[in-house]
């Protein structure tokens, strides 16, 4: 009880509806899969809850435990494995769907690394300590993912 | 390829992650369950939790990194001095007479810093079956916190059906999540 007093910490319950949409969201654009990301952000939270008295920033640490499952996954994940065929697939005009499309067949570290830089907005820097490699490996990723996105190269 | 090519395949990729965001509700489907209901001690059992890497440390790549050379590194020098160390005991009593040798002289310090138990760390206390109450009361006694959420089962109401952490031991403080019986 005195260690609620003392930190107050945002209670988990509170936590979990302010911060659960935002995270599904980002794990389902990294993984492609809307079931897993909700798992992931799912064991996130009972990450959390083991260990929130002492979690200073608990919304950064549930970003970052997002990312960290998500290429837990990946890693052990065949190709095949990642592209399901019977994924249900949300309703998108034809040229985002195509996008979409080629995300979905892009290697898991460059569409992590799009993701994070696109949807997230992170800086290169940051999605280096994410991703937890060189920044210059960061500007590969990204610039070769965009490439299998380019109209011209479909 | 031109550059304007690039900006363009930057701004859709950024409406088609966007769309794709929307299709996810602003709210959670169970409202208020940070923990799901009934499944839950068998889905997180002490022996698959510990297997699974910190989900808060970034994982690291196959290779060792500088960090984990240096480790290994210092790790092999203080066997290499255990090992040391054992050989001059030894000798020793070898000097000392002959009636000894029969004595090993296996040193047990060698041993018991995988046995020693973090002091910060507590044994929590099994409170399935008791009362939400008395289970509150067990947890702060023991010095953990407790997080109460109710779960349908045919459990009489305000009894525990479950908790995370159920076994083991946790950290001074740490959160333990309990699933109070709502009845049936």
């Amino acid at each position: 009880v005195a260690i609620e007093e003392s930190h107050a910490p945002p209670s988990l319950d509170t936590l979990y509806r302010s911060q659960w949409a935002g995270l599904v969201r980002l794990g389902w654009l990294m993984t492609g899969s809307r079931e897993d990301a909700e798992d992931i952000v799912q064991e996130a939270f009972l990450a959390l809850g083991r260990s929130l008295p002492t979690v200073a920033s608990p919304k950064a640490y549930l970003h970052r435990c997002v990312v960290n499952l998500v290429r837990a996954r990946a890693r052990h994940q065949r190709v095949v494995e990642r592209h399901p065929p019977d994924q249900p697939r949300p309703v998108l005009p034809p040229e985002l769907d195509e996008t979409w499309r080629l995300v979905d067949r892009l290697p898991a570290r460059q569409r992590h690394a799009l993701v994070l830089r696109y949807y997230d907005d992170m800086s290169i820097d940051e999605i280096a300590q994410h991703l937890g490699c060189r920044v210059g490996t960061v500007k590969s990723l990204i610039h070769r993912g965009l490439r299998k996105l380019e109209p011209s190269v479909r | 390829m031109s550059p304007r090519d690039h900006t363009e395949t930057e701004a859709r990729l950024r409406s088609t992650l966007q769309a794709i965001a929307r299709v996810v509700p602003d709210e959670p489907p169970a409202a208020a369950a940070p923990v799901p209901g009934e499944p839950l001690p068998v889905e997180l059992e002490p022996a698959r939790g510990s297997v699974r890497p910190d989900p808060t440390r970034p994982s690291r790549p196959a290779w060792p990194s500088g960090r984990q050379v240096r480790v290994l590194v210092a790790a092999g020098i203080a066997l290499v001095a255990l090992l040391v160390g054992g050989i001059v005991v030894l000798a020793r009593d070898d000097t000392h007479g002959r009636e000894r040798v029969e004595t090993p002289a296996a040193p047990a310090t060698h041993d018991t810093p995988t046995t020693t138990i973090d002091p910060n760390s507590v044994a929590v206390p099994n409170v399935v079956g008791k009362s939400s109450a008395d289970a509150e009361a067990a947890l702060t006694a023991a010095g953990f916190a407790s997080y109460v959420t109710t779960v349908p089962s045919s459990q009489p109401a305000g009894t525990v059906v479950a908790q995370d952490p159920a076994t083991g031991r946790a950290p001074r403080g740490s959160l333990v999540t309990l699933n109070v019986s709502l009845g049936s």
